[in-house]
């Protein structure tokens, strides 16, 4: 089966075609056109010149995807349909109602959270072909918008045990990139000032690390890094790994320490770490760790497919095929808010 | 501790109030408390620097306003929408400017559709940002850290009574 897929939700324009059956799937072509050069001046994703960018390569991509192919190779299409910036979601949602049309070919809507847990999935050929063996699956969805920490009993079948209370564990990432005034996105700019630095050279917060349950926060460590700042008045640029380097540890402990207490409570086979800030390499590491001490399939996307990819939504939307119909073009709604369990 | 103080702007008397907090459970539950007798159709707009607790205060009301879901900072999408079962406001509409160097892109998200909206109460977070969208009769609140703990909260509201 062909899934053409598409992804529109934020400031990347990605489409991909997946060749899928039982227990064996392959990217036979996949293009991510990114506008994080446009947005950088900005310190972040502006909507509307998202939304005219999408505009301008969708259909340029499309041509490239398919290439001499007929559009008509395609047995499905899966679209985004949110969460995500509803000026953005709504140019692919309607590109593809637009595409099962013309075609007439099946259109599946797939949540964007639960596309990131099929990035898992790209890459790693064992979990295509035994999947069942690393159900229940613990998922930790890391990115700019999202920090949450589900339980996959199957496909389809989930249940969200934590999220943050407070601000995305990339988004402190930003905003303390922005104190350092290392510019955006903050994620790779910190985790590079952090390979020369000291992990422990200051004890930054770990907030509600104590609290049961499984919710996370991370506003306050944000507000610790400011106050540092302020009190140090000037920082030695020597110093600035050594900050960097503190505040992704105390990110890292947090994300780990809930995991940890996850694995105990709800003894999972495996553990996927997905999303956007799945491509930090110390918190790559301290999941990799976790999973070997306690025996568990450790399965984490390429690197290429951690921030927002078409390739991760044909793949979901192959799970989904039996929701898939030839009329949901008539009815399909994009939705910013879309509620991540299903 | 509460000081009034009247002055007339454009035709409408503000009231001014200030409070201190000194932990963001404090100021969360300043706001809930402020916030038990909101008026649908509310605009509120929050000032404060980064980690002042804009976002604890924008908590607060959703309590008030009984929202149980969790309110995020909506820093990456800039608005988000709850819906609410209260008698009077159907919905708490968070906005986040942190980004934003004019109002444009909160036009593409379709701000404007619920600032004229009669059962929507909106919050503004960097409202300093986009005085253009922020109406004359909007509730200012101005939350300044005195040191790492400590907040003022100073509140000026049109006084209609």
């Amino acid at each position: 089966m062909k899934v053409l897929g598409i992804e529109t939700s934020c400031d990347e324009t990605s489409l991909a075609v997946l060749d899928a059956r039982e227990g064996e799937m392959h990217l036979e072509k996949y293009i991510v056109s990114s506008q994080i050069a446009t947005h950088r001046e900005y310190g972040g994703v502006v909507p509307e010149i998202a939304a005219r960018m999408h505009c301008e390569v969708l259909l340029p991509l499309l041509q490239k995807t398919i290439g001499k192919k007929p559009l008509s190779a395609v047995d499905l299409i899966a679209v985004t349909a949110g969460p995500g910036l509803i000026t953005s979601l709504m140019v692919g949602v309607q590109a593809a109602k637009t595409l099962s049309y013309a075609l007439r070919k099946p259109l599946v809507g797939v949540n964007h959270l639960e596309g990131h847990m099929y990035s898992a999935w790209l890459g790693n050929s064992e979990l295509v072909r035994d999947t069942e063996r690393s159900f229940p699956a613990l998922v930790l969805i890391v990115s700019g918008g999202h920090t949450e920490l589900v339980l996959m009993r199957g496909h389809g079948s989930y249940t969200l045990l934590g999220q943050t209370a407070d601000d995305a564990a990339g988004e402190a990432f930003d905003k303390v990139a922005k104190l350092l005034d290392r510019g955006y996105p903050g994620g790779p700019v910190i985790s590079k000032l952090a390979q020369h630095g000291n992990p422990a050279a200051i004890d930054f917060p770990r907030p509600m690390l104590a609290t049961t349950g499984y919710d996370m926060s991370f506003s306050g460590l944000k507000t610790a890094v400011r106050y540092y700042l302020e009190k140090k008045r000037r920082i030695p640029r020597e110093e600035l790994p050594d900050i960097a380097a503190s505040f992704q540890q105390a990110v890292v402990d947090v994300l780990t320490a809930k995991t940890v207490r996850a694995i105990d409570e709800f003894g999972p086979r495996s553990l996927m770490l997905v999303g956007g800030v799945s491509a930090n390499n110390a918190l790559r590491e301290a999941l990799t760790h976790i999973g070997s001490e306690r025996q568990l399939r450790v399965w984490l996307p390429a690197l290429e497919h951690t921030g927002d990819n078409a390739g991760m939504i044909a793949v979901a939307g192959y799970y989904h095929r039996d929701e898939a119909s030839l009329k949901l073009w008539r009815t399909l709604r994009f939705d910013p808010h879309l509620a991540f369990i299903i | 501790m509460a000081y009034p103080a009247v002055r007339p702007t454009s035709g409408i008397y503000h009231m001014t109030r200030a409070y201190t907090t000194t932990s963001p459970a404090e100021t969360e539950e300043l706001a809930r408390k402020l916030a038990s007798d909101l008026r649908a159709g509310t605009v509120i707009a929050l000032e404060g620097e980064l980690g002042a607790g804009k976002t604890v205060f924008v908590k607060g009301i959703a309590k008030a306003l009984g929202i149980t879901t969790v309110v995020q900072s909506p820093t990456f999408v800039l608005m988000k929408v709850y819906e609410v079962q209260h008698h009077a406001v159907r919905r708490l509409v968070h906005v986040d400017c942190y980004r934003l160097d004019g109002s444009s892109d909160l036009r593409a998200v379709g701000l404007e559709e619920y600032l004229h909206d009669s059962t929507s109460v909106v919050v503004i977070e960097w409202a300093d940002k986009v005085p253009e969208l922020v109406p004359h009769d909007a509730t200012r609140v101005r939350i300044r850290s005195v040191d790492e703990h400590e907040r003022t909260v100073e509140i000026t509201s049109p006084d209609r009574s």
